[in-house]
C-alpha cells in the first residue's frame, strides 16, 4: 500500500483536520524555567530502593537528575548488600561500603532498555508456536482491560474460576496476586520458587523443621560448599564479601562442584564429582566421622533425633564406596571428614546443587554433617534467619470464590507432593496441560514476569502445554519466549519504577524498601495496579463484602487513585508486620531501611517460650503447641528440655533436627514410591549410557539472572560461558577442538554450541551457563549460545516438586 | 485555511500553516499506525477492507513496538546518547580492571530526552498524561515543530530543527528504509525525508 501524493498533498492543508486526533503535547501547566516544575528531581536526588535484577534485593541508591536515572549505587543503610549477620553490619558498614553485583550495576541499563515493551499488543495471528510470528498489532488499555475482564468474568460466572492458571515472580507484588487469586477463585496460583530452591527447603525442613537456613560464612573457620557459587551466582551482593571475609579471617573454603565454578577457583581446594551423587559423599563423609568418633557428642545427645539409625545405615557407606561413586578418591574423603570435623565452626551447605532426582536426599544428608558436627545455630554456621517482615494480611474468599477454591490445584498440590511448597510444580502442570492428563482442562493463564518457555526444561513440551490454553496474557517488560505464546502481552514495569517490601536474605529482622525512582517509561501501571484494576473491574469482594482492591487499608476509605491504594496496602502490611511503620514512615528512613536493633541472635533453639504463652498451651508428649480456638492442638511451639524447661527446640515433629524422620512413615512421594525414613543415596534415575554418555549441567554466574537479563547490553559485554564447556581430555577423544561447532544432542532434542575446552570439568560431564539460547526478547539477547531446555524432559522431585534443571544425558558430535 | 495545492507542492514551501500541518500529519503517522479513515484518506481509497488498517498496524509494530530484524526505535537518545556505568562499586570477577567507567549506545531515556522535554516546556507545552510516550519520540519531535510554527515561531523552529531534529533524523529514517518491507511505511518514511530535506534548506537560508 503506497501513500497518494496528491491526497496527501491535500491533507497536509487540512491543519487540524479530526482525522489526526490529539497530539501528544498539551499546554504546559504553567511556563516554567529551567529546571523547575520536576519537584526534589532538579536538582537530582538519591532516592533509596531495593535490586530486583535478581530475586536478591540488594539494598541500591538511585540517582535520578530531570526525572532521569543516571547512577545507581550500593546503599549502606541496608545489610542486605553488606553482610547477613548484624554485628559485622553494625560494626563495619558504614567505613566500608556497601555493594552490588554487576547486575545491580546494569540495571539502568534495563530501564532504558530501547527493545522494551510500551503498549499493549494483540496478536493477529491465532497460529501459535516456537518461531511463528505473532503478528502483533497495538490496542489501547481500555481494550485489553476490555477483553482480559470479558474473559476472567466469562470464566467465573460459568463457575470455572478454577481454570485460570497464574503464574509470577517469586519476591514482587506477590501478595496482591495471591489474594486477587483468592478471591477470584483460583487455587492455580504459582510463582517461582519450585524451578529455584524447594528442594533445598524440603532437605532443610525435614531436618531441622527450617526451610531456609543461611551460611554465617564471615565467622566460620571452615566451608564446605556442595553445588553452588556464591561468589558468582549472587543472590544477594554480600555473599562474595562475606565468603572472601570468612577465608581472610582464616577459614578455608573447600568446594565440590563438577565444574571449576568462579568459587571453586578460589577456593583452597575444588573436589569435582560426578553429577547427583553429592549424597553419597556426605554419607561417607558421616561414615568417617561417625566411625571415629569425631562428632559433636554433647549436640548429638540433647539435640540429634535418629542418630543410631543413621549411624546403623551409614556403617557401610564407606569412603571406598563412596569413591566408587562419586569418583572422590577414597583418601581424599578420609582427609576431608576429618578436616571438616576437626575445624570449628564449619558450615556446610547446597543450593541448586538439589536439582537431581536424588537432590531432596542428598540435601538432607549435607545437612546431617552439620548436625551431627553440632554446626547449627552456633557463629560461623548455618543459622535460621529471623525474616520477620511486612506481614500479609488475611483475606477471605467469598462463597463463589469457595466453591471453585475446592477444585484439586492442577499440580496436585499437598496431596500429591509431601514437601509440597505454595509455589506450585511448573513441571506437573505443564506435564498435565500437555499429556491432557487434568482433572480439568484450564482455558486461561496469567504469566507475570515468568518465561516457562526458557525457564522449565522440556522446551517442547511447554510449547505444547502453552498451545492447549485458550487465552493468555503475559506482563512483562521484554517479549520474551513466552510472551510470543500470549493473545495479549502488556508493558509490566522495571523494579525502578515499583513498590516492594523485602525482608530477605539476612539473619534478622530487615525491611527494605523498593519504590519507583522513575515514573513508569511508557505510562504503564505497576503491576500492583493493574491487578488492582483488574479487581474493580471483576467487582471482586472479600467474604465480608469489603471492596479489597477499592477500600485503602489505612483510612478506611475509598481509594480511586490505585497507587494511593497501594501506599496504604503496603502501609497497613509494615504497620501490622514487624517495623509498626507506616510506608511514609519507612521512606524516611535512613536507607529507606528498617534495621531491627535486636540483631542475628544465635542458638535460638533454647529460646524460653514464655510463661504466658506456655499457660496457653497443650504439652504432649514432650512438645509445646500453641492452642486453637477450640481448644484443640495448633501449632508447635517448642519443646519441654530434660530439665523441664520449654524453649523453641527445632519445629520438626521431635522438637530435635532429624537424622531419621519417623514422619515419613506411611507417606509415598509424587510416584507413589514410600518416603524414606533416612537420607538415602540412590542413584539418580537418568544415567549415562553407551548412547548418551556424557552428563550436562548449567550454571549460574553474576553476569546473568536466569534467561530474564541476556538483552541487557552491559552484561552482555562481560567474559561469560555461552559456548559448552568440555574436558580437553573428552574433547581430544572425540576430536572436538576449543571453537568447534559441535552438536550437543539428547533422546529430546540437539542444539549447536560452540565447544570450550578446558581443564575445569570433570571428564564425564559438559556444561553451560544457563539462559543463553534466546530466540526472542530483544537484539542482544537473541541467538547468543544454546538453550538446553530442548535436551531435557520436563520433570520434578517427586518429594518437594523442584523442577530437576540438572539431570540431562547427552552425546556430542562435531557440526 | 485550505489551500489549493494544484500548481505549487506546498510541501516544500514557505508556507507556514501548510507546513506546519505537515508536520503534524508527519507527527501522527509515526506515533501510531493509522485509523482506516486516516488510511483511506492519504491512500486516496474509498474502500478498505479491515484487513488493510491491520495490515499496516501490524507492519508499525514490527518496525516500531516490538524487537525484531525489522526493528527500528525512533528516539533522539538511541541515536545521540551514551549510557554510562560506574562499576567502582561492583564485586565482579567480570569487570575489565583497567576501567571503572562503561558507555554504550543506543539507550532510551538519555540526556536527549530531558533536554527536549525542557524545550518543550520552555515553549510552554507538555506531554499530554495519556501520550505515554518518551519526549525524544520522533512523533513528538515532529509535533513540536508542527506546534512552533502554528505560532509562526519559525526562529524557535529553526533552533529545535538543528539543535535536535536534523542531528539523528536523517539516519532513523534511512534505517527505516533499510529495515521495512512495508511499502507503506517504505513510502512515509521518504516522504518525511524529501520534506525534512526541503525544511533544512529553508531554515539554512
Ligand atoms: S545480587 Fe546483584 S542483581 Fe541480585 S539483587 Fe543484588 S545487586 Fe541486584
Amino acid at each position: 500500500m503506497q501513500l497518494d501524493r496528491r491526497q496527501f498533498l491535500k491533507l497536509t492543508g487540512l491543519a487540524g483536520a479530526g482525522l489526526l486526533g490529539a497530539g501528544a503535547l498539551t499546554p504546559a501547566k504553567a511556563r516554567l524555567g529551567k529546571g523547575a516544575g520536576q519537584g526534589p528531581f532538579a536538582e537530582g536526588a538519591w532516592l533509596a530502593s531495593c535490586c530486583n535484577m535478581c530475586g536478591g534485593q540488594t539494598g541500591i541508591m538511585c540517582q535520578v537528575v530531570d526525572g532521569r536515572l543516571v547512577r545507581i549505587k550500593p546503599n549502606v543503610h541496608n545489610p542486605n548488600g553488606f553482610s547477613n549477620i548484624s554485628e559485622d553490619f553494625f560494626a563495619n558498614a558504614a567505613t566500608e561500603g556497601a555493594v552490588m553485583c554487576p547486575k545491580g550495576n546494569a540495571g539502568i541499563m534495563a530501564l532504558y532498555d530501547p527493545d522494551r515493551l510500551k503498549t499493549p499488543l494483540r496478536r493477529t495471528t491465532p497460529e501459535k508456536g516456537i518461531g511463528v510470528d505473532p503478528g502483533w498489532k497495538a490496542i489501547s488499555w481500555e481494550e485489553a482491560y476490555g477483553e482480559i475482564v470479558s474473559r476472567l468474568k466469562a470464566l467465573r460466572e460459568s463457575g470455572e474460576a478454577h481454570k485460570l492458571l497464574w503464574f509470577s515472580e517469586d519476591h514482587s507484588f506477590t501478595h496482591v496476586q495471591a489474594d486477587f487469586c483468592k478471591l477470584y477463585g483460583t487455587p492455580n496460583y504459582n510463582m517461582h520458587s519450585n524451578l529455584c530452591d524447594v528442594g533445598r527447603k524440603a532437605s532443610f525442613k525435614i531436618l531441622m523443621g527450617d526451610e531456609r537456613p543461611l551460611i554465617d560464612a564471615i565467622n566460620a573457620r571452615y566451608m564446605l560448599i556442595f553445588g553452588w557459587n556464591p561468589l558468582s551466582a549472587t543472590k544477594w551482593a554480600h555473599l562474595p564479601r562475606i565468603v572472601t571475609r570468612g577465608i581472610e579471617q582464616g577459614a578455608k573454603l573447600v568446594v565440590v562442584d563438577p565444574h571449576l565454578s568462579y568459587t571453586a577457583s578460589k577456593a583452597h581446594e575444588w573436589i569435582p564429582i560426578r553429577p547427583g551423587t553429592d549424597g553419597a559423599l556426605a554419607l561417607a563423609l558421616a561414615h568417617v566421622i561417625l566411625r571415629d568418633g569425631l562428632y559433636d557428642t554433647a549436640f548429638v545427645n540433647e539435640w540429634v533425633t535418629g542418630f543410631e539409625p543413621f549411624k546403623d545405615y551409614v556403617k557401610d557407606k564407606t569412603p571406598q564406596w563412596a569413591g566408587e561413586i562419586t569418583t572422590v578418591p577414597a583418601e581424599r574423603i578420609e582427609k576431608l571428614a576429618r578436616e571438616f570435623a576437626g575445624t570449628k565452626p564449619a558450615l556446610v551447605d547446597v543450593w541448586s546443587g538439589t536439582h537431581h532426582s536424588n537432590g531432596v536426599y542428598a540435601g538432607w544428608a549435607i545437612g546431617a554433617l552439620a548436625a551431627i558436627t553440632g554446626n547449627i545455630e552456633k557463629p560461623g554456621t548455618l543459622v535460621m534467619p529471623e525474616a520477620k517482615g511486612g506481614k500479609h494480611i488475611e483475606v477471605e474468599a467469598d462463597e463463589t470464590a469457595k466453591n471453585t477454591l475446592k477444585q484439586p490445584r492442577l499440580d496436585g498440590g499437598k496431596d500429591r507432593w509431601p514437601y509440597f511448597h505454595k509455589s506450585g510444580v511448573y513441571t506437573e502442570i505443564i506435564n498435565r496441560l500437555g499429556d491432557g492428563n487434568t482433572p480439568y482442562q484450564p482455558k486461561m493463564a496469567m504469566v507475570v514476569f515468568q518465561n516457562l518457555l526458557m525457564s522449565v526444561m522440556g522446551t517442547k513440551n511447554v510449547e505444547k502445554a502453552l498451545k492447549t490454553l485458550e487465552f493468555i496474557v503475559v506482563v512483562d517488560t521484554m517479549m520474551s519466549e513466552t510472551a510470543e505464546f500470549a493473545d495479549i502481552v502488556l508493558p509490566g514495569t522495571t523494579y525502578l519504577e515499583r513498590y516492594d517490601l523485602n525482608t530477605h536474605w539476612v539473619t534478622w529482622p530487615v525491611v527494605g524498601l523498593r519504590q519507583p525512582v522513575v515514573q513508569p517509561l511508557f505510562g504503564q501501571p505497576a503491576e500492583s495496579e493493574f491487578v488492582c484494576e483488574l479487581g474493580r473491574r471483576m467487582g471482586l469482594k472479600e467474604a465480608n463484602g469489603n471492596d479489597l482492591f477499592r477500600l485503602g487499608r489505612m483510612s478506611g476509605q475509598n481509594i480511586e487513585d490505585k497507587s494511593r491504594w497501594y501506599e496504604e496496602w503496603l502501609s497497613k502490611e509494615l504497620k501490622e508486620g514487624e517495623p509498626k511503620m507506616t510506608l511514609e514512615e519507612l521512606k524516611n528512613l535512613p536507607g529507606a531501611t528498617w534495621v531491627s536493633t535486636k540483631g542475628t541472635r544465635y542458638h535460638k533453639h533454647l529460646d524460653v517460650i514464655p510463661p504466658e504463652k506456655m499457660a496457653d498451651s497443650i504439652v504432649e508428649g514432650g512438645l509445646v503447641f500453641s492452642k486453637k480456638k477450640d481448644g484443640s492442638k495448633d501449632k508447635p511451639l517448642g519443646m519441654v528440655r530434660a530439665d523441664g524447661t520449654a524453649v523453641r527446640g527445632f519445629l520438626t515433629p521431635s522438637g530435635k533436627v532429624e537424622l531419621y524422620a519417623a514422619k515419613h512413615e506411611g507417606k509415598k512421594n509424587a510416584e507413589g514410591e514410600p518416603l524414606k525414613l533416612l537420607p538415602e543415596y540412590e542413584p539418580r534415575q537418568w544415567q549415562p549410557s553407551a548412547e548418551y554418555p556424557l552428563y550436562l549441567i548449567n550454571w549460574k554466574e553474576a553476569s546473568q539472572t536466569h534467561s530474564r537479563t541476556q538483552n541487557n547490553a552491559f552484561l552482555a559485554e562481560l567474559k561469560v560461558t555461552d559456548g559448552l564447556r568440555i574436558n580437553t581430555k573428552t574433547a581430544a577423544s572425540l576430536g572436538i577442538r576449543s571453537g568447534d561447532w559441535i552438536w550437543v544432542e539428547s533422546p529430546h532434542g540437539r542444539i549447536k554450541m560452540r565447544a570450550e575446552l578446558t581443564e575445569g570439568i570433570h571428564p564425564e560431564v559438559v556444561g553451560t551457563q544457563h539462559g543463553w539460547g534466546h530466540w526472542a526478547m530483544g537484539r542482544t539477547a537473541k541467538g547468543r549460545g544454546a538453550h538446553t531446555g530442548f535436551l531435557a524432559p520436563t520433570q520434578a522431585d517427586p518429594i518437594s516438586g523442584q523442577a530437576l534443571n540438572k539431570e540431562i544425558c547427552v552425546r556430542l558430535s562435531k557440526a | 485555511m485550505i489551500q489549493t495545492t494544484a500548481t505549487r507542492p506546498s510541501i516544500t514551501a514557505g508556507n507556514l500553516p501548510s507546513r506546519a500541518a505537515s508536520y503534524l500529519v508527519f507527527a501522527r503517522l509515526m506515533r501510531e499506525a493509522p485509523s482506516t479513515d486516516l488510511l483511506k484518506f492519504i491512500t486516496g481509497q474509498e474502500v478498505l477492507e479491515a484487513s488493510e488498517t491491520e495490515k499496516v498496524a501490524v507492519q508499525y509494530a514490527r518496525l516500531f513496538l516490538v524487537p525484531g530484524d525489522e526493528a527500528v526505535r525512533p528516539y533522539e537518545s538511541v541515536y545521540c546518547d551514551a549510557l554510562t556505568i560506574d562499576t567502582s562499586t561492583a564485586c565482579s570477577p567480570y569487570f575489565p580492571s583497567s576501567s571503572h567507567k562503561i558507555s554504550l549506545n543506543g539507550y532510551l531515556g538519555g540526556p536527549s530526552s530531558t533536554a527536549v522535554r525542557e524545550v518543550y516546556r520552555q515553549a510552554g507545552l507538555d506531554l499530554a498524561p495519556a501520550s505515554h510516550e518518551l519526549p525524544d519520540h520522533l512523533a513528538i519531535e515532529l509535533e513540536f515543530m508542527g506546534r512552533l510554527l502554528e505560532r509562526r515561531q519559525t526562529e524557535q523552529g529553526k533552533m529545535f530543527f538543528h539543535d535536535h531534529l536534523a542531528r539523528w533524523v536523517y539516519d532513523c529514517l534511512h534505517q527505516i528504509k533499510q529495515k521495512t518491507d512495508s511499502g507503506f511505511y517504505q513510502s512515509l518514511t521518504e516522504k518525511l525525508e524529501q520534506f525534512l530535506l526541503s525544511e533544512q534548506a529553508l531554515f539554512s537560508t
